[in-house]
């Protein structure tokens, strides 16, 4: 084997999220002109390991060093002068800016005081060629190209910087076959040109393909780091991935054959987020749905709420076809979502505890002359927050003062003010402490037991499990794979949500 | 502990507006003695009438998000008063009756407003901006430029008359409408609503409410409020002018922040929109009451408007870091 020169090295890397530890004693050693690829679970700390060798994020503690030397980035571009470039799923590019421009941001050439555009010119062509790219683009908007051209001229971008360590984060989770084929094509010349290139993907076969060697990280933890792809398997990777012990306590299986469906849902699509989509669900019952990030999950629910608009196929719900074509009228038949995104689809900032909380059943505070009755409303709220035990100076408190398990609390009674029929919880844990997450998923089961039928969409498997009486899973806007509680094993949900098992496996 | 408490103090916004409008009201009087007094102070207030409803029209637009803002204001105002000076002179229809047409317009044109923006989605900068150029344009095409006057005597009494001491339009419209509003938004569903969807108009829609409708429903009642503006309007003129709104968009703009509205939305209170009125008014009428040239007052308004709004910049930046301070010290308890 020839001498292989060591271009950076992680030493014992921890980084700790409040609660949580992201990267628990991490080192990873990459070699000049080698593909690394490393491999986990949603939320097994992939992106926090890349934004520590991207300058994004500082480690709590343990060492980086680049060509032998110990390095503190202070931030991406310090990084990004040392020769680490990071291309992120979604390309940050600006869009109505040309490719040039694009590619010469905050680095330009310049000319005494102005730009020297002919040499910035001649540089892009040279650095398009690199990738494959027609060179008549470099001035063309880059809104006006595919993302897998995009992307290219990202790669291209990088490569003009002269960088030396190149990490793709999921790249080809947006492109198509023809356009991967194209990258795998581009990596293979560019560590033929002794560029170390970090691959992020979840896509195994992908990575076996194109890794020289394999790295799995699982809840923070390196599980494996010096796999070669020669001497091992899809199933050996999953196997890897997966194995941590699931809490399966909390919640005991229950006979549900008595219980009546609530909702039927039958072919339901919706143009390249999700295909003919269909289940039921019963009253008491907590089915789960589990997928990669961009399964298709989360639009879906956002149909059945009637946030987004469907293309074709049919909800029942309670008995009757039903069209929801606002999530008011949604919520006016007790259906209610949760979204995602605390921040940006939950929380009102600058706004009371309170308010966040009572905001979408004032009716049932109505008092004389159209008014809210505080006393009421009061009430209801301080009712929840005893119940749920939600840390605040009180209901008055400004929503942002509370930690984010406790914000997510807020949202989640925002829905328990009135019983719902339907409660569908989209990552109703992510990013909180683990206390708080253990109390929601008693609230949960409690909600559960008392009737109510929870659908619960979550990326952290571990949750999904110990939740679920049934297990719907997604991949590519497809339901793959379904489970009873009693057949869901960790591998057969990873594998169906990694794309590995096809279609005809449904029962 | 004591110095907290005053920053405090002032960071609410309504205590600093007092607080200005005393200081406005020291300075005034200083420079034109007498003007300090209640039967003045009260006479004064029908100056203030027509930018209070421009006012609070345009502050609950703003209040709402989403760029908000109506740029039309004052040209709903001049052409809906002209449809009332010739429903009232030229067709000699009973002011009531007419009121209650130009009121129904007013709300129409407001309306379109709403379409464009929360239907049609467009920057409610531009649409509004093109709204003005055109209900501009349409007032001075039906008038040629000729203000309409002969009013019937009886109709000053509106505008130009008083009952115990304070303006007729103060009493009648300007209050009662006052009120009404201030209940509905600050005791009623809509008004939650209103300053929620103003804060994060993404989640307004997840928890249920309809952000367009909404939003819609705030261009009507601006529409209602500039046409009712504008019957006042005509009644203190005894003319209807094409021009009678101009400078009123931007002016109404001016006191909705002065009085502490966020013009990203979802904060500020009308109360403080209401003082803020008083002060502009007191100071541009006591600019002439003590006969200082007129073409001050807007240079005054500009700096008033700097100070009120940097220093509360200062303070609330002051407020945050000891409110941060204090949370770590509850959370620690907890």
């Amino acid at each position: 084997m020839e001498s292989r020169k060591e271009i950076l090295a992680l030493n014992h890397i921890y980084k700790i999220f409040g609660g949580n530890t992201a990267l628990n004693n991490v080192s990873l050693n990459l070699y000049k002109g080698e593909v690394l690829s490393v491999v986990g679970e949603n939320g097994a700390g992939k992106s926090t390991l890349m934004k520590i060798i991207a300058g994004a994020e500082r480690p709590d503690s343990g060492t980086i060093m680049l060509e032998g030397e110990n390095i503190e980035f202070q931030s991406t571009l310090d990084a990004l002068r040392k020769g680490i470039s990071i291309i992120y799923q979604e390309p940050n590019i600006f869009s109505d800016l040309s490719v040039i421009e694009n590619i010469f941001i905050g680095n330009e050439i310049r000319n005494g005081a102005s730009l020297s555009w002919k040499k910035m010119y001649e540089e892009t062509c040279k650095a398009l060629r690199a990738v494959d790219v027609p060179i008549e683009i470099a001035t063309q908007k880059m809104e006006t190209l595919t993302i897998g051209t995009q992307q290219l001229v990202m790669i291209a971008r990088c490569l003009q910087r002269q960088c030396k360590i190149l990490i793709l984060d999921e790249p080809t989770s947006i492109l198509s076959h023809g356009e991967s084929e194209k990258l795998y094509k581009i990596i293979e010349r560019l560590t033929g040109s002794g560029v170390s290139v970090i691959y992020i993907s979840h896509r195994i076969q992908e990575v076996l393909r194109l890794s020289d060697r394999i790295m799995i990280l699982r809840d923070g933890v390196v599980t494996a780091s010096d796999i070669k792809p020669q001497n091992t398997n899809e199933s050996k990777i999953v196997e890897a991935m997966s194995g941590r012990s699931i809490d399966m306590n909390v919640y005991r299986q229950r006979d549900l054959s008595a219980s009546k469906t609530i909702m039927e849902v039958e072919q339901l699509s919706k143009d390249r987020m999700f295909q003919d989509i269909s289940f039921s669900l019963k009253e008491g019952e907590v089915l789960g749905f589990y997928g990669l990030v961009g399964s298709g999950r989360s639009e879906m629910a956002r149909v059945i709420f009637g946030e987004t608009k469907k293309d074709s196929g049919t909800i029942k719900y309670d008995g009757t076809v039903i069209e929801n074509r606002s999530p008011g009228e949604a919520i006016a038949r007790k259906l209610y979502y949760m979204p995602e995104d605390r921040g940006v689809q939950g929380l009102f900032s600058g706004h009371s505890v309170g308010e966040n909380m009572s905001v979408s059943f004032l009716d049932l505070f109505k008092g004389r002359l159209q008014s809210i009755n505080r006393k009421k409303e009061n009430k209801a709220i301080d009712d929840n927050i005893k119940k749920y035990k939600i840390k605040t100076c009180g209901k008055d408190a400004e929503i942002m003062s509370l930690s984010g398990g406790n914000q997510q609390k807020v949202l989640f009674c925002r829905w328990l003010i009135d019983t719902p029929k339907v409660l569908i919880l989209d990552e109703p844990t992510r990013g909180i402490d683990i206390a708080t997450k253990m109390e929601i998923h008693e609230y949960i089961m409690d909600l559960a037991k008392s009737g109510v039928a929870v659908i619960v969409i979550s990326s952290d498997m571990s949750e999904i499990m110990s939740v679920s009486d049934r297990l719907i899973v997604m991949y590519r806007g497809k339901i793959v794979s379904e489970f009873d509680r009693k057949d869901i094993t960790e591998q057969g949900v990873l594998s169906a949500a990694l794309g590995l098992v096809q279609e005809e496996a449904m029962p | 502990m004591k110095k907290d408490g005053i920053i405090k103090l002032l960071t609410n916004r309504t205590v600093l507006l007092l607080l200005l409008l005393a200081a406005s009201l020291i300075v005034i009087n200083f420079l034109a003695p007498g003007f300090v007094s209640v039967t003045n102070l009260l006479g004064v207030t029908q100056f203030g009438a027509v930018i209070l409803l421009l006012g609070i029209g345009q502050s609950i637009v703003m209040v709402s998000g989403g760029g908000g803002i109506d740029l039309s204001i004052g040209t709903i105002a001049s052409l809906s008063g002209i449809l009332f000076g010739i429903l009232c002179v030229q067709t000699g229809m009973n002011p009531l009756f007419a009121a209650m047409l130009v009121i129904a317009f007013g709300m129409l044109l407001g309306f379109f407003n709403g379409f464009l923006v929360s239907v049609l989605n467009l920057p409610a900068f531009i649409a509004t901006l093109s709204t003005s150029y055109m209900y501009s344009s349409l007032s001075l095409y039906i008038t040629g430029g000729v203000p309409i006057s002969g009013f019937e005597k009886s109709f000053a009494w509106l505008g130009q008359k008083t009952t115990f001491l304070i303006p007729n339009q103060v009493l009648f419209v300007a209050a009662p409408i006052l009120i009404i509003t201030l209940y509905a938004v600050n005791h009623t569903k809509y008004g939650r609503h209103i300053y929620l969807t103003g804060s994060n108009a993404n989640a307004a829609i997840f928890a249920g409410i309809d952000v367009k409708k909404i939003r819609c429903i705030n261009y009507i009642l601006d529409g209602f409020l500039a046409s009712v503006a504008s019957i006042v309007m005509c009644s203190w003129l005894m003319t209807a002018r094409a021009d009678a709104g101009s400078g009123y968009d931007l002016q109404t703009i001016a006191v909705a922040v002065l009085g502490g509205i966020d013009i990203n939305g979802g904060a500020g209170k009308l109360s403080g929109v209401i003082i803020a009125v008083l002060i502009t008014t007191i100071i541009s009428t006591g600019i002439q009451y003590a006969n200082l040239n007129g073409i001050w007052q807007l240079a005054v308004l500009g700096i008033i408007l700097i100070l009120s709004v940097s220093m509360n910049q200062v303070l609330i930046y002051h407020s945050k870091k000891v409110s941060k301070q204090k949370q770590k010290e509850i959370i620690n308890n907890i």
